[in-house]
């Protein structure tokens, strides 16, 4: 599988702060994935995204998008990549579309954004300045800005924050679908039902320092407890067993169990929300 | 070249829709009411006060007005994003604030020409006052990009400005000589002034070409030495 970037040793410190934010990171974002980047808040998640935007220079450390260093790029860069960024960026006394026509001008390629804006359910407040936008409906607004100009690569900073599950839907819909296109999409976001959901790759960035890259699946085999827990009615009361994972089958217990009214079973799968607490943790005590 | 065009119609949408454009036309208006009310002489004489006072101080507010807007509505961050460089965004909006002050001019110097007969060679003015408002935005910027809001911006600027026109008090009433006009020079606003004044009255070609060159500078050095590195900053930072 090609990488869209290839970072290797990156290490950057912000002027006047005596410890580098960033200390060495190593990993490859492969072409046509969701690459979750997760940490606690000022762990270096932002600054990685920065650097990746072309943002933030003076880094050391080597950086491959597409093959070739990221420092050879100019402004044209930016008509690859399209930035979702979590705080508004419009201008509020403008009209959504005034907001996209002004900053569709500036690529060489644009979306419909009419279009756009019809999925995301904005077209009826087309015409309504965003100031009057709710919070919500200012996110989707982002993301439109972030699609405008049809890019390759997609930096998404917590792209389904303040919106209602509908919405949410909508907007992780059109990531995937955005994905489906060979597209990659690099995400941040403190939200794990998103990563479980969206994320193909999903590295731990803590005090600047990386975890491993592993499939939301792997992380949870790895952290998992490989047991099965059933709860059951006997002799009218609620009864709660463990079994051990394993050759399942072949344990009479646990078809005993079964043989009762089964309440609910549950295997032993932990969630990202105690593998982020878990691998952060472990790696701020580190 | 399209891009850039099309961020300055952007940048002058954008002051007519923050309703910048209609402060500065309203501000234009009462120098114009001034102007076509005073008697000959005292339109000519007030003529390049007006018209500097709008590239010069304007210039500064309405700029910063558009600056904080944009600052707290996180759109620079959208631009830097963008395929546009960034000297082009800070170049379409000193001269969105050009075009602003040329406007502030027609309507100023050409009803002074109209009521008065004060003829004036307009392309002249018109040079004038872009180099007084590239100078006097570039010192503006400084102290814009250096405050964390409009208010404290304002302060500044008014502590500066206040300092710039003190020639202007001090020429009139002899205390600064006719030997010593260089010295005044050194005010942005007053060699603005002295410029616009040039255009209405003889004066010294020496001291003429001492303020135009001195405005240029000003501008040519702080844009690229202090303004681009600290709006390049601020817009990564937000």
């Amino acid at each position: 599988m090609n990488n869209v970037f290839e970072i290797r040793n990156l290490v950057f410190s912000y002027p006047g702060k005596p410890e580098p934010t960033l200390k060495g990171l190593t990993f490859s974002i492969p072409k046509g994935t969701v690459f979750g980047l997760l940490g606690p808040s000022g762990a270096g998640k932002s600054t990685t995204q920065k650097i990746l935007t072309k943002l933030l220079e003076g880094y050391s450390g080597e950086i491959l998008y597409n093959g070739k260093d990221l420092r050879s790029f100019g402004k044209p860069f930016y008509e690859d990549i399209g930035v979702g960024f979590e705080m508004p960026v419009h201008f509020n006394k403008l009209t959504a579309l005034e907001n996209l026509a002004y900053f569709a001008g500036l690529y060489r390629k644009t979306i419909d954004y009419e279009a756009l804006l019809r999925t995301l359910g904005l077209y009826e407040a087309r015409n309504q300045a965003v100031g009057e936008y709710s919070k919500g409906m200012k996110v989707r607004l982002n993301f439109a800005r972030a699609l405008l100009n049809d890019p390759d690569i997609l930096f998404l900073d917590e792209p389904t924050n303040g919106l209602d599950p509908r919405n949410a839907k909508i907007v992780k819909d059109l990531i995937l679908n955005f994905q489906n296109q060979g597209k990659t999409v690099v995400i941040t976001t403190h939200l794990m039902g998103d990563v479980e959901q969206l994320c193909d790759e999903v590295v731990f960035i803590t005090n600047g320092k990386l975890s491993e890259i592993k499939s939301p699946r792997d992380w949870k085999l790895q952290y998992g407890k490989k047991e099965v827990a059933v709860e059951y009615l006997d002799d009218g009361g609620l009864r709660r067993e463990v079994f051990p994972m394993e050759r399942l089958a072949d344990q009479p217990g646990f078809l005993q169990a079964l043989s009762h009214p089964v309440e609910t079973i549950h295997s032993g799968e932990t969630s990202l929300e105690d593998i982020f607490i878990r691998v952060t943790g472990e790696s701020q005590n580190a | 070249m399209r891009r850039f065009l099309h961020l300055y119609v952007g940048e002058l949408r954008r002051l007519i829709k923050y309703k910048i454009v209609f402060f500065s036309l309203l501000v234009s208006l009462i120098w114009v009411a001034i102007v076509v009310l005073s008697d000959k002489t005292t339109a000519v004489a007030l003529v390049p006060t007006l018209i500097g006072m709008d590239a010069g101080m304007m210039s500064i507010i309405l700029l910063g007005a558009s600056f904080y807007f944009e600052k707290q509505e996180g759109t620079i961050h959208s631009l830097l994003v963008s395929p546009v460089p960034v000297a082009q965004v800070l170049l379409a909006k000193v001269l969105s604030a050009i075009s602003a002050g040329l406007v502030s001019m027609l309507m100023v110097a050409g009803l002074a020409w109209i009521v008065h007969g004060a003829a004036v060679s307009f392309g002249w003015m018109a040079l004038v006052v872009i180099v007084m408002v590239a100078s006097h935005t570039a010192i503006g910027y400084v102290f814009i990009l250096i405050s964390k809001d409009f208010m404290s911006m304002l302060v500044r600027i008014m502590g500066v400005l206040l300092l710039f026109y003190v020639p202007a008090i001090l020429v009139p009433l002899g205390i600064i000589t006719e030997e010593w006009l260089w010295v005044a020079l050194l005010s942005p606003t007053y060699a603005g002034s002295f410029l616009l004044e040039s255009l209405y009255k003889t004066v010294s070609s020496g001291l003429l070409a001492f303020a135009a060159l001195y405005l240029t500078a000003i501008a040519g050095v702080i844009y690229p030495l202090a303004v681009y590195p600290r709006f390049l900053r601020i817009a990564v930072e937000g």
